[in-house]
C-alpha cells in the first residue's frame, strides 16, 4: 500500500470547474471549509463557487508549503516572498480566496503586501490601484493635497 | 477590483499612521471606514510602541494650520512628541474622535511660565487623547539651595490637557530634575527620561498614568 493511498484526501472544486485533490493535512488550513470534510462526507466533491481555478492552485500551493513540517523558516520567508510577487488582480483575487476560505496567515500576508504597495503612494495613486473614482469637493481634495505635501515633505522638499 | 469592506479595513489594519493618514484622503469610504472608533480600537491594539519625534526634529510641529483633517487621533501609541525646552509660541493642531480641530496653544498664559516638556498620551478609560506639560514657573526658576550646595526646581507644575475641554487643568508638581527629555507613551503611561536630579548624577524615568 502506497503512502498516498494511507493519507485522507479532499476533493475541491473551482468555480470554473476544475477539481483539485487536495491531502486532508493541508485542506485543514481552510478553516471556514473544515467542517464539511471533517463531518466525513469522504469522497464527495467540495463546491467553491466563487474561486478560479487559477487563485485555487496558487492557495492550494501555499497551504501545502506551510503544511510541510519540514520546511524550514528562512524557505518559508522565500516562498512567501516569491508568492506575492504577482499582478495585482491575481494578488487581490488571493485575498479574496483568503478571506472566503479563512486562512489567517494568507489573508495577513497578501494584505501586508497590499499594505507595503500603498505605502509611499499618493491618494491619487492609491485610488489607481484601488479603482476608486473620486468622490471628493475640490475643498476636500484641496485639503487631501496638504496632507500629502505634509506627509511627504521629504519628496516634495526639492520642488 | 472590489473588495468587500470588510478586507479593506483588514489592509488598511496593517498600514501606518503615515499611510492611514493619507488613506482617510483616498475616498469617503475609506475616510469613514477609518474615522470610526472600532478602527482606531484595532490598529491600536496592533501597533508597535514607537519614539517617532524627538528633540530637535519639528515635523510635527511644521504642521499647516490650514489642516482641516487630524494628523495624531489616529494612534496614540505611535504618537509622541517633544516640545523641547524653549519659550516660542507654538501650535499644535490635535484632533478628537469627532474630528474638529481643536488648538492647544502650547505657550503659557503667563510670562513668568515656561514650558520644560510637553507629552501626549491617550486615556484608555475614557477613550481621551491628552496632552501633558511640565512648566516652569515665577522669577525663581533656578533657585539655587544652599542647602549641601544642591540645585532644585521647586516651582515646576504639571497641568494635563484633555482633548474636548480646551483648558489645562493643574495636576500638582513635578519631580525635580534638571531636564526631562523624551515623552514616550506607552500602554497608558507616559514616560519622561529625567536628568540630573537636585544636584546628584541622578537620571530617572518619570512617568504618568492615566487620569
Amino acid at each position: 500500500m502506497s503512502s498516498t493511498e494511507a493519507k485522507k484526501m479532499v476533493v475541491l472544486k473551482s468555480f470554473d470547474g476544475v477539481t483539485f485533490e487536495v491531502e486532508e493535512s493541508v485542506a485543514v488550513q481552510f478553516e471556514s471549509i473544515r467542517h464539511m470534510f471533517e463531518d466525513n462526507l469522504a469522497g464527495s466533491v467540495i463546491p467553491l463557487s466563487n474561486i478560479k481555478s487559477e487563485i485555487l492552485s496558487k492557495v492550494i500551493d501555499y497551504c501545502k508549503r506551510h503544511a510541510d513540517d519540514t520546511t524550514d523558516e528562512e524557505d518559508l520567508k522565500a516562498f512567501d516572498a516569491d508568492f506575492v510577487k504577482v499582478e495585482h488582480g491575481t494578488l487581490f483575487d488571493i485575498i479574496r480566496a483568503a478571506n472566503y476560505l479563512n486562512i489567517k496567515s494568507l489573508l495577513d500576508l497578501t494584505c501586508q503586501t497590499v499594505a507595503d504597495m500603498i505605502k509611499g503612494k499618493t491618494p491619487a495613486e492609491i485610488r489607481e490601484l484601488f479603482n476608486i473614482s473620486d468622490e471628493f469637493t475640490p475643498e476636500e481634495e484641496e485639503e487631501a493635497s496638504i496632507i500629502t505635501r505634509f506627509i511627504y515633505m521629504d519628496r516634495y522638499a526639492d520642488c | 477590483m472590489d473588495l468587500p469592506e470588510h478586507i479593506i479595513l483588514e489592509i488598511l489594519l496593517h498600514l501606518s499612521v503615515k499611510g492611514i493618514v493619507m488613506c482617510k484622503c483616498v475616498c469617503k469610504t475609506w475616510q469613514h471606514l477609518i474615522s470610526s472608533h472600532h478602527f482606531t480600537k484595532h490598529h491600536f491594539a496592533r501597533s508597535k510602541a514607537l519614539h517617532v519625534i524627538e528633540s530637535g526634529q519639528q515635523v510635527i510641529l511644521k504642521l499647516d494650520t490650514k489642516l482641516k483633517s487630524p494628523l495624531l487621533n489616529v494612534d496614540a501609541q505611535e504618537i509622541a512628541f517633544h516640545e523641547g525646552n524653549t519659550k516660542r509660541k507654538r501650535t499644535i493642531n490635535l484632533d478628537t474622535k469627532n474630528h474638529k480641530i481643536i488648538i492647544v496653544n502650547s505657550s503659557p498664559s503667563n510670562a513668568d511660565e515656561s514650558t520644560v516638556s510637553c507629552g501626549f498620551g491617550f486615556c484608555q478609560q475614557t477613550n481621551q487623547y491628552k496632552v501633558l506639560r511640565v512648566l516652569s514657573q515665577g522669577k525663581n526658576q533656578h533657585a539655587k539651595s544652599q542647602i549641601e550646595g544642591t540645585t532644585f526646581y521647586p516651582y515646576r507644575v504639571v497641568e494635563i490637557h484633555t482633548l474636548q475641554t480646551k483648558s489645562w487643568r493643574n495636576i500638582g508638581f513635578a519631580p525635580s530634575f534638571q531636564s526631562i527629555t523624551s515623552p514616550t507613551y506607552l500602554n497608558g503611561v507616559l514616560y519622561w527620561i529625567g536628568d540630573g536630579c537636585s544636584g546628584k548624577d541622578l537620571n530617572g524615568v518619570l512617568y504618568w498614568i492615566g487620569d
